[in-house]
């Protein structure tokens, strides 16, 4: 496996670390233990939130190439996404996969104050709360 | 089905490249969209941030299980790159398509400028009593013990870095990793992990606003997204094969053309 090199800015790791895991040493397998609290929720959260959105979207397609439908160029409303889905109306798979890995940040950030909370880290439930909190304001105040 | 192949292909090859430079894909990707297959700005800046979101949340994964990222820091920094994020997404949908491409066409001459001499590490790594934390370098095996410095500094460029974001569609990494690195003192993959874990909350942060004003065209969006994803593992495989100086020089004549490209497209109004 090769190394992220000093000079990239963006390093894609392989995906396939996702599954396995990194090798430990015993050194790092320490160092790992304590950091696996948070971090460990977080990179649950994130493996978990790219699978589904990327298989919700996958069986979109599949639909869409299926029945031989122009791909929708606009998203249902959040309201009528359910619906979609059940119906297996291609648009319902690509909104609820596009939603899911929209989402997967967010939930992330909202794992993470319940982890730091269960750590009894109060300053960073604070932290972490306000970065949602942000969050909030910006679906409030994005309604188009 | 005619226009989803052209859009995965472009995807796939933004993908490749921005993993074998080192880029995020945004940067590249966008061009590409409204250049070469003649999508408005828009729409290609909505699909882009959908294609941040799936990269920052599969890197940023990896990153997190190798024990690179600094998750409190990052948590402090995103209060930042958030509001900036916010401020960035609500700008986005109001100002026009001209000036949004002569702002990206700016961004581009950036990206091409910092790239003359690759990324510098910080000269002394230590713990400093804020934020002090330690990983194990994937390549010597030895524990580094480091701290933060000017915590204020970083949290500008990390506003700066996520208003970008938002405005454009980008990750903000190119802002980000070298003020974290040279001013705040971090060792530079630490900085590069910390970073990527940042964009996906980022870029949710201003993709709802995209969302709720229907800037997220499926169609474009979903073939990006999953395009960028497979194109970044064959481009992390393949970069390292390829000699990187000279890649270097071809993509920042690249970014010239795209560059110019987009101050066109901001004078005549190419929506």
């Amino acid at each position: 496996m090769t190394e992220p090199q000093p000079d990239q800015v963006h390093v894609n790791p392989h995906l396939h670390e996702l599954v396995q895991g990194v090798s430990e040493t015993p050194q790092q397998a320490q160092v790992l233990r304590e950091q696996r609290d948070v971090n460990h929720v977080v990179h649950q959260m994130l493996i978990v939130g790219l699978i589904i959105s990327t298989a919700l979207m996958l069986i979109g397609l599949a639909l869409d190439l299926f029945f031989h439908r122009v791909p929708p160029t606009t998203l249902p409303d959040l309201g009528d996404v359910v619906a979609r889905v059940l119906t297996l109306h291609p648009s319902g798979f690509f909104a609820a996969g596009l939603i899911v890995l929209i989402a997967t940040p967010v939930l992330r950030v909202l794992g993470s104050i319940v982890a730091f909370a269960y750590e009894r880290d109060w300053l960073f439930v604070g932290i972490t709360t306000l970065v949602f909190l942000v969050v909030v304001i910006s679906a409030i105040l994005g309604r188009g | 089905m005619i226009t989803l192949i052209p859009v995965f292909l472009v995807g796939i090859g933004a993908g490749v490249l921005g993993a074998m430079l080192g880029i995020g894909g945004g940067v590249i990707l966008i061009p590409l969209l409204t250049g070469l297959l003649g999508l408005p700005i828009k729409t290609a800046i909505g699909a882009s941030i959908i294609s941040v979101i799936a990269t920052s949340s599969a890197a940023g994964a990896v990153y997190v299980g190798r024990g690179l990222t600094h998750t409190r820091l990052s948590m402090v920094l995103e209060i930042a790159t958030t509001l900036g994020a916010l401020a960035g997404g609500i700008t986005a949908v109001l100002i026009s398509p001209n000036l949004l491409a002569g702002l990206f066409g700016l961004v581009l001459l950036y990206v091409a400028y910092s790239m003359r001499g690759g990324h510098q590490e910080a000269e002394h790594v230590e713990p400093t009593g804020m934020l002090d934390t330690s990983y194990i370098d994937p390549l010597t095996g030895e524990q580094v013990n480091y701290g933060v410095h000017r915590l204020p500094l970083g949290m500008l460029a990390s506003f700066i870095a996520g208003n970008v974001s938002g405005l454009l569609g980008i990750g903000g990494g190119v802002i980000k990793v070298p003020i974290m690195s040279l001013v705040m003192g971090m060792p530079l993959r630490a900085a590069i992990a910390t970073s990527n874990f940042m964009i996906g909350i980022t870029a949710a942060t201003s993709a709802i606003i995209y969302y709720q004003h229907g800037y997220i065209d499926p169609s474009v969006a979903i073939p990006t997204a999953l395009g960028i994803l497979i194109g970044a593992q064959a481009g992390s495989r393949l970069g390292s094969r390829v000699h990187s100086r000279h890649l270097k020089q071809i993509f920042q004549v690249l970014l010239l053309i795209f560059a110019i490209q987009m101050f066109y497209r901001a004078i005549t109004g190419g929506s």
